[in-house]
């Protein structure tokens, strides 16, 4: 089940693939998160232009990542220690970019005006260059001040770039010449949005309007100062025996006032993750295993995975587990968003341990 | 090639590009012209006439070609702005005008009839042609609109259609009294030439005061230099307010010292 999908309200648009002025080529680019980026190939058009929509979000789920490049006047940046607990605008380009780059930070840039300078405040912009053997910290510095003083520019060796764009799931920036020799860089164009709670939850692929931004931008800062009400925990997942698909278990608790549900589970890199239930078969007697669309988590409550009961099935594990190791779950819940935590490895061993672990109200 | 100018996504340069289509669209312009003014007409035509008619046609032309017609089809709202005004407000009044002497001879050695005739009769009676005008001035600046229609040459096409159509609509009963329209006379013309460019007015308006561009197509086009899509956008609607009025106005000015004039020679002397 896959965890990012446009939302209801927020769709992209249907003819952004292929796009414009930057030839945008949607590629579900298949890393770790299975996270749908567009990748731009800056300065080269031969398809119609997109359709106008009124909304291009897309959901994601992501932690702040952590990366160091160079800033325009040479000091190192750690991208999570200094950006931590802002609303922060990531985004790769290059400042030769015709299209994508510019229309891009244009259109942010005059949502971000509109802000209060206490709101301003609360916001960081980061951009960094995919093309820094042209992009010299002068020339990105002279780029980003034609927008605003206060971007942040990012430059330095192409690994550490590479890295930096992998670390938001983004494919590394290709950088290449056309027939007539003329330097053609393809690289994801969309501007990744960390909230204040140090995680992504939405980002904007080129062809946001400046009204979505401006609609988008205050939602995003009321939900980073919102203090989160689910949670998810003692998340553990047990060693299949032979080729059996693995099950993952846990708890989540809604600590709010309204109901909300689990709708979609996601371990990056672990496997396919799918949710299910075990529902009591009348005519035989026996449980059956069934899927389920959805765990209901209400108000103030608390819903429990367990043995013999809901679960998540990892049917196709991506790799053999080891008892102890531990790697992340993305569990999306319907009005509440993405919450992320850790699962441990266990083995049936273990399971009486875990399931009589008392759960932290 | 593309056969009309349409939005390409592409970063402008000054490269010069053929269009085929404009050219056979103004070619189909001229063609009816010459075919409705020469011999007699022609030479009946006055220095001024004859002005307006190569004016109208040139302001076609250079409203549709290259480089007008691609800036405003896919880069500058202000562009589009002034090819709107020089195809509905500026073309289409001088090619009216400078037909007129054709068009009332023909009209008065063999009168029109039969179907096409009673539609432009209805088209042009003036309630109808300034609904009809204000109709398509508001349909073809709607955001949808023009971000659905001008990416495509046929899209655009129909945009640009729409706008000499609705003009020489607009400016036959101002221009060329065919049908005679009796009562229309000046202080109605006067009201008809304000009533008539109402949509116009809100849209350009509504251009100046919007805190967001309000066409995809602008905002989203390569970056354009020294200009941004708001301020762009600003400009067009003070282009359209500013260089509508001014057209509206000499318009209303020519009217009036034509009225003026016609009403001094019948004072007895």
């Amino acid at each position: 089940m896959p965890l990012m999908r446009p939302t209801a309200t927020n769709r992209r648009p249907p003819a952004l693939a292929g796009t414009p002025r930057a030839t945008l080529a949607a590629r579900a680019l298949g890393p770790a998160l299975a996270l749908s980026c567009l990748l731009a190939a800056c300065g080269r058009a031969d398809t119609p232009l997109p359709h106008a929509a009124d909304s291009t979000a897309v959901a994601i789920a992501l932690p702040r990542p952590s990366f160091t490049l160079t800033t325009t006047d040479g000091r190192p940046f750690d991208f999570r220690k200094e950006t931590a607990g802002t609303l922060t605008f990531l985004l790769f380009g290059y400042t030769h970019c015709p299209d994508v780059c510019p229309v891009h930070l244009a259109n942010m840039t005059a949502a971000l005006e509109k802000l209060t300078t206490a709101e301003r405040a609360r916001t960081r912009v980061v951009f960094v260059t995919v093309d820094p053997d042209r992009d010299s910290a002068t020339v990105l510095r002279k780029f980003l001040n034609a927008f605003n003083p206060t971007y942040v520019g990012l430059t330095g060796r192409r690994s550490a770039i590479d890295s930096a764009q992998k670390s938001v799931n983004f494919a590394a920036a290709i950088l290449s010449t056309d027939s007539a020799g003329a330097p053609v860089v393809t690289h994801s164009a969309p501007v990744v949005v960390f909230t204040e709670d140090d995680s992504a939850h939405v980002m904007f692929p080129f062809g946001a309007r400046q009204t979505e931004w401006a609609r988008e931008i205050p939602k995003l800062l009321a939900r980073g100062s919102a203090a989160p009400t689910l949670s998810v925990e003692r998340a553990y997942l047990v060693i299949p025996i032979g080729d059996a698909p693995a099950a993952l278990y846990f708890t989540a608790r809604n600590g709010g006032s309204t109901a909300d549900s689990v709708v979609a589970v996601e371990v990056p890199g672990a496997g396919v993750a799918s949710m299910h239930e075990h529902q009591h078969d009348m005519a035989t007697g026996a449980m059956r295993m069934i899927p389920a669309a959805a765990y209901p988590v209400n108000a103030g409550a608390t819903m429990r995975l367990a043995p013999g009961g809901a679960h998540v099935m990892i049917e196709k594990p991506a790799r053999a587990y080891t008892r102890g190791e531990r790697f992340r779950l993305l569990v999306r819940f319907a009005h509440g968003g993405v919450v992320t935590t850790e699962v441990s490895v266990i083995t049936y061993a273990d399971l009486d341990t875990a399931t009589a672990a008392p759960v932290r109200r | 090639m593309q056969w009309w100018c349409s939005a390409q996504g592409t970063q402008w340069n000054w490269r010069w590009v053929a269009y085929p289509g404009v050219w056979l669209f103004v070619a189909a312009a001229i063609a009816i012209a010459v075919s409705l003014v020469k011999g007699e007409p022609w030479r009946r035509m006055s220095f001024g006439h004859r002005a307006a008619l190569i004016g109208g046609l040139a302001a076609l032309w250079m409203a549709l070609d290259w480089p007008l017609g691609p800036l405003a089809a896919g880069y500058l709202s202000f562009a589009h702005a002034i090819q709107f005004l020089m195809t509905a407000l500026l073309a289409a009044p001088l090619l009216l005008y400078g037909l007129r002497i054709a068009i009332i001879e023909k009209a008065a050695r063999a009168p029109w009839s039969g179907l096409p005739v009673a539609l432009g009769r209805l088209l042009t009676t003036p309630l109808i042609a300034a609904i009809l005008f204000n109709v398509i001035v508001a349909i073809t600046h709607t955001p949808k609109i023009v971000d659905g229609y001008m990416k495509y040459p046929l899209g655009a096409f129909v945009i640009d259609s729409a706008w000499l159509v609705g003009g020489l609509l607009f400016w036959w009963s101002i221009i060329v009294p065919v049908p005679n329209h009796g009562k229309f006379q000046l202080p109605m013309k006067l009201l008809y030439l304000l009533l008539g460019t109402l949509f116009h007015t809100l849209v350009a308006m509504i251009l100046v005061s919007a805190e967001f561009p309000l066409y995809g197509i602008y905002e989203m086009a390569p970056p354009f230099p020294l200009i941004d899509a708001l301020s762009d956008q600003k400009l067009a609607g003070s282009v359209m307010e500013l260089g509508g009025l001014g057209l509206i106005f000499i318009a209303a000015t020519i009217i009036f010292f034509k009225w003026a004039n016609e009403d001094r020679k019948q004072v007895p002397q």
